[in-house]
């Protein structure tokens, strides 16, 4: 049986464990919460939809496609996902379930017929399901998962297997042919079907003459067993293959119901933030070089969390830039950062971007480095946790990816940080793995600017006139000051920014 | 029949100067021989010194010939096929059924046959004085009339054998035995069903090798009637298996006998030396001189070590060490690492290993051929012991001393550290004195710098230990300047953070 692939290459392990990093320093929780809708396989299933290597363009595409026509044809995949969730619903009454984990052959052949029983219906119902609602669906990957479904369950598919199934269930004995191997024992074992004029009135074993026959005595239990084990013997291949063929079956219909569940819950979150009064957009994936451009863009979590609009932005940086915000506390630095990731990681999994238009290059991965309050295990300092989480970004990190910093390197001192910060973006970029980074560490944003080697693209938080902030940013260099004096005067009442001096004049040798 | 072999350990006679058990275990080379596991004659070879150059050329020229692997290959089927013709004649012994203790014979002929032919082919351009009258003997005893005939026969029955062909039923406690009528095969038709919903990749299994115990100590009831079934069946074959069983009771050669129990010696040394050359350590054959007694060595390793850090996929840094013409002693002293011990035991495995002919952890080595090593290191103290540690401790020396001659290595390793050290400054003072006059070769693990200063014919060495990278333990018998670095950047390089790290492990289009 082939895997339905309605997101594309590659299944889908809802278990696999998601960059948990990634989805805390995104707030993804949010969004998935609102794909999943209270079901909490369907939000595994997003998470790892959304925290996966991105495909290739053609993969989004794909995906893009099959929302659609989720969104057109509900009742085709409601009844899609009726005969799959029947499927994946576990056998409780099958004994399999109480016995070992590691059942004989001819267990493992008797549990699979059992099993084959409940599937062959469901197998029709698929072809029932292909015939009514097929032709509806025009999505590549519908197309193609109806044309695989009628190729490979066609009527003598099936007929055989009811036929197979039947002789496979030997209630008169085991048959099979063997030879003897270089130690006198029964080796190369080979089901076979008695011949029928070898069967006798009278009930003797339907074989050739002459025969020999032995009755293991009552008490020979080591006789029994050989004889038992004889038979696992010859039923191990037809026993394999069974099995094979129903975990491959229960691995169609579970991906197929997880699959399907995506695409409601990404019908659902369309709706979600559209209600909102979000514009959405259908993002364009892009060659390698592009990078990402996206206008009046807003972080899709932050709008879920607010139930509101949140600021937009315009961002545009190419594949070999690396991006530097830098500016006032409080000013959207953070916000921006994770709505590019955001932005990033939706157009991968096929869903709308949350900005009037945006055009991306696909990554591998995306990876978040955010500078933590706490060493979170408590074994190591500040600055070598925060380390020790940049070496594994590293360690995971390809050309193409998209590394997201936040304030990193912001536990030790500036000069140290700084020196730390840039020695990593800057290899970073030499390598090819784009960067985006939000800082307040003067020498490290300016250092980069100033770099003629790595080409940068620099946005600032801006600190209105009257310190009110709008969150909107715009281009601009770094300065060294993060404007902390407006916040302390706003919390105390003081006017500690109106005393300092300029930007310029504070600006230390770089 | 073809010339007696001589023993390819060989012939020197014994002599009494086999390594004690406590040298063994304080130079690491318990855990060596563990590894081999050697036993019997072959664990007295691996702990007794050979008495002179040519001894120890007769074993290397073996270990040389070993390095070309059809060599190897074919020496090692040999020794198995004569090992498990001796044991399947014994187990045939055991086993009454005469349809299997007959097939069981034909097994252990056919396998010792084709590892004689093999060796006959392959042992074409040994060099060894050992290997070459090994192929003699076996060119001899493959071309005698008595092997043809075997072959011939052999062959006939195996033929007969692998075409026999069978049905059978099996249900419940009742077995039937037919012969093959053609039936319809179901597991293809399982295959052709089940196929196209389970892939493709199935189909192509390996068949069922399991063992399943049918075939025990004890042949059983079950297996024992499907024998007899299909004897039944074929009589013709059953008989000439008989036949054969009787002309050909016991044909293993027992010259090739006792090659086989001595052949592991080399083959597991060569085996231990390849699994750690896999993970970078380096092994030669040293040059080992009963005349010149200077020691140069580049690149040696901890053997013992070598064996624990492969474990976990490192290996140790090689390190040279020299002593010249006059030199006999050498100090080492340092902080208190562990790369002194490490140091002096590879020096004391290195001489070992070199007197009985086999490679050394080293990438060259010039050794003098030692008579015996011996070892004075730190001991739990012992109830028994009425002297107490120093008594016990000085005791242990004076045994040291009165068997070391100008031609022993001895390695002392923190002697006299339950004591003052003045005291035991006079006490190490004396014994190298006294190594000096026998003019033995000694290396000295001590805490006492003055030690080190004593005379001409001693050389200091300051062990240091690289303690960045714990996964590589390596002992540096030279002074290196302290650096510090700033605690963040230092830090940054301990995570691989710095530019080149990266690069390195990103990797990608750098431009």
């Amino acid at each position: 049986m082939i895997l339905p692939r309605l997101l594309g290459p590659g299944s889908i392990d809802p278990d696999a464990d998601a960059d948990a990093d990634l989805v805390r320093d995104l707030e993804l929780d949010l969004l998935l919460d609102a794909m999943a809708d209270g079901d909490a396989r369907v939000k595994a299933v997003a998470r790892v939809v959304l925290t996966s290597p991105g495909g290739p363009p053609e993969t989004v595409h794909r995906r893009q496609g099959v929302i659609e026509d989720a969104a057109r044809h509900p009742e085709a995949i409601l009844a899609l996902d009726e005969i799959a969730r029947v499927a994946v619903v576990p056998d409780r009454a099958d004994p399999l379930w109480m016995l070992s984990l590691h059942p004989s052959s001819s267990q493992r052949l008797a549990h699979a017929l059992r099993r084959l029983e409940r599937l062959t219906p469901l197998l029709d119902a698929l072809r029932v399901w292909c015939a009514t609602h097929g032709r509806a669906l025009t999505g590549d990957a519908f197309v193609e998962l109806v044309a695989a479904i009628e190729r490979t369950l066609d009527d003598s598919a099936l007929t055989r297997l009811r036929t197979t199934m039947k002789e496979l269930a030997a209630p008169a004995g085991v048959v099979f042919s063997a030879s003897l191997d270089g130690v006198g024992e029964v080796a190369g074992p080979r089901l076979r079907m008695p011949r029928a004029e070898n069967h006798r009135l009278l009930g003797g074993p339907p074989l050739r003459r002459p025969h020999r026959t032995y009755l293991i005595p009552e008490r020979d239990q080591a006789g029994f067993d050989a004889a038992a084990e004889l038979i696992d013997r010859a039923v191990l291949h037809a026993g394999d293959v069974a099995s094979d063929a129903v975990a491959e079956l229960d691995r169609f219909f579970v991906a197929l119901h997880d699959e399907l569940g995506y695409l409601s819950a990404a019908v659902r979150i369309r709706s979600r933030l559209e209600s909102l009064g979000v514009v959405l957009c259908r993002p364009v994936p892009a060659g390698d070089s592009e990078g990402f451009i996206a206008a009046h863009l807003v972080d899709a979590c932050l709008a879920l969390r607010l139930g509101d609009v949140p600021v937009g932005n315009d961002v545009a940086f190419s594949a070999d830039e690396v991006l530097v915000i830098t500016g006032a506390n409080h000013g959207g630095k953070s916000t921006l950062l994770r709505a590019l990731g955001v932005a990033q990681l939706m157009l991968q999994a096929g869903l709308p971007v949350t900005a009037v238009s945006c055009t991306a290059s696909l990554t591998r991965r995306v990876h978040t480095h955010w500078t933590r309050a706490e060493d979170e295990h408590l074994q190591h300092g500040k600055l070598d946790d925060e380390l020790a989480r940049m070496s594994s970004v590293v360690d995971a990190a390809s050309p193409g990816d998209l590394v997201l910093s936040n304030e990193s390197f912001a536990s030790t001192n500036e000069r140290e940080g700084a020196a730390i910060g840039l020695e990593v973006v800057t290899a970073l970029a030499a390598c090819g793995v784009r960067t985006a980074i939000v800082t307040h560490l003067f020498d490290l944003a300016d250092g980069l600017a100033r770099d003629a080697a790595v080409p940068t693209v620099l946005l600032r938080a801006p600190r209105a006139v009257d310190g009110a902030r709008s969150f909107r940013l715009v281009p601009g260099p770094p300065l060294p000051t993060s404007f902390g004096a407006d916040l302390f005067d706003a919390e105390f009442g003081t006017h500690l920014a109106d005393r300092s001096s300029a930007p310029q004049d504070r600006k230390e040798p770089a | 029949m073809p010339p007696t072999l001589i023993s390819v350990l060989g012939s020197a006679g014994p002599t009494d100067g086999s390594m004690s058990p406590d040298a063994r275990r304080d130079l690491g080379l318990d855990r060596v021989l563990d590894v081999l596991q050697l036993e019997g004659d072959l664990a007295r070879a691996f702990v007794t010194p050979l008495p002179d150059e040519d001894a120890v050329r007769f074993r290397q020229d073996v270990f040389r010939d070993l390095e070309r692997e059809s060599t190897r290959v074919a020496l090692t089927a040999l020794a198995d096929a004569v090992q498990r013709a001796v044991q399947q004649r014994d187990a045939a012994a055991r086993i009454r059924q005469h349809p299997l203790r007959h097939r069981l014979h034909l097994n252990s002929v056919l396998a010792y046959l084709q590892a004689l032919d093999a060796a006959v082919e392959h042992l074409e351009g040994v060099r060894s004085e050992a290997l070459l009258q090994l192929h003699d003997h076996v060119s001899a005893l493959a071309g005698s009339p008595f092997i043809g005939r075997m072959r011939d026969e052999a062959a006939r029955l195996e033929a007969l054998w692998h075409d026999i062909r069978f049905t059978m039923l099996v249900q419940g406690g009742r077995l039937v035995v037919a012969p093959f009528d053609d039936e319809a095969d179901l597991d293809s038709a399982a295959e052709a069903a089940f196929g196209p919903l389970g892939g493709t990749a199935l189909l192509e299994r390996p068949p069922d090798r399991a063992r399943t115990g049918l075939l025990g100590d004890q042949l059983g009831s079950v297996a024992a009637f499907v024998l007899d079934a299909v004897a039944h069946i074929e009589p013709d074959l059953f008989e000439a298996l008989d036949t054969f069983f009787g002309g050909y009771e016991d044909m293993v050669d027992p010259d090739l006998e006792r090659f086989a129990r001595e052949l592991p010696f080399y083959t597991r040394y060569r085996r231990l030396v390849s699994g750690l050359a896999a993970t970078g350590v380096a092994f030669a054959l040293p040059v080992v001189s009963a005349t010149d007694p200077r020691i140069r060595v580049h690149g040696l390793v901890d053997l013992a070590l070598a064996l624990r850090l492969a474990e976990e996929g490192a290996r140790p840094v090689g390190n040279d060490l020299e002593l010249q013409r006059d030199e006999r002693i050498m100090v080492v002293s340092g902080p208190n690492q562990g790369g002194k011990s490490t140091a002096a035991r590879a020096l004391g495995q290195l001489h070992h290993l070199a007197s009985i002919g086999c490679p050394v952890p080293a990438v060259t080595a010039l050794v003098p051929l030692t008579d015996h090593v011996a070892t004075l290191f730190p001991r739990e103290e012992r109830l028994e012991s009425l002297a107490g540690g120093l008594g016990e401790e000085v005791e242990r020396a004076h045994a040291l001393l009165a068997g070391a001659t100008p031609r022993s290595l001895l390695v002392i390793n923190e002697a006299f550290a339950s004591t003052a050290a003045d005291d035991a400054r006079v006490l190490l003072t004396e014994v190298l004195r006294r190594i000096e006059s026998v003019g033995a070769h000694a290396v000295c693990v001590t805490f006492l710098d003055e030690v080190a200063a004593l005379g001409d014919g001693i050389v200091s060495l300051v062990a240091e230990v690289d303690t960045a990278d714990p996964a590589v333990r390596t002992f540096t018998l030279t002074r290196r300047p302290a650096d510090g670095r700033a605690y963040a950047r230092s830090l940054a390089e301990r995570y691989g953070l710095t530019a080149e790290a990266i690069r390195a492990r990103v990797g990608g289009g750098v431009r």
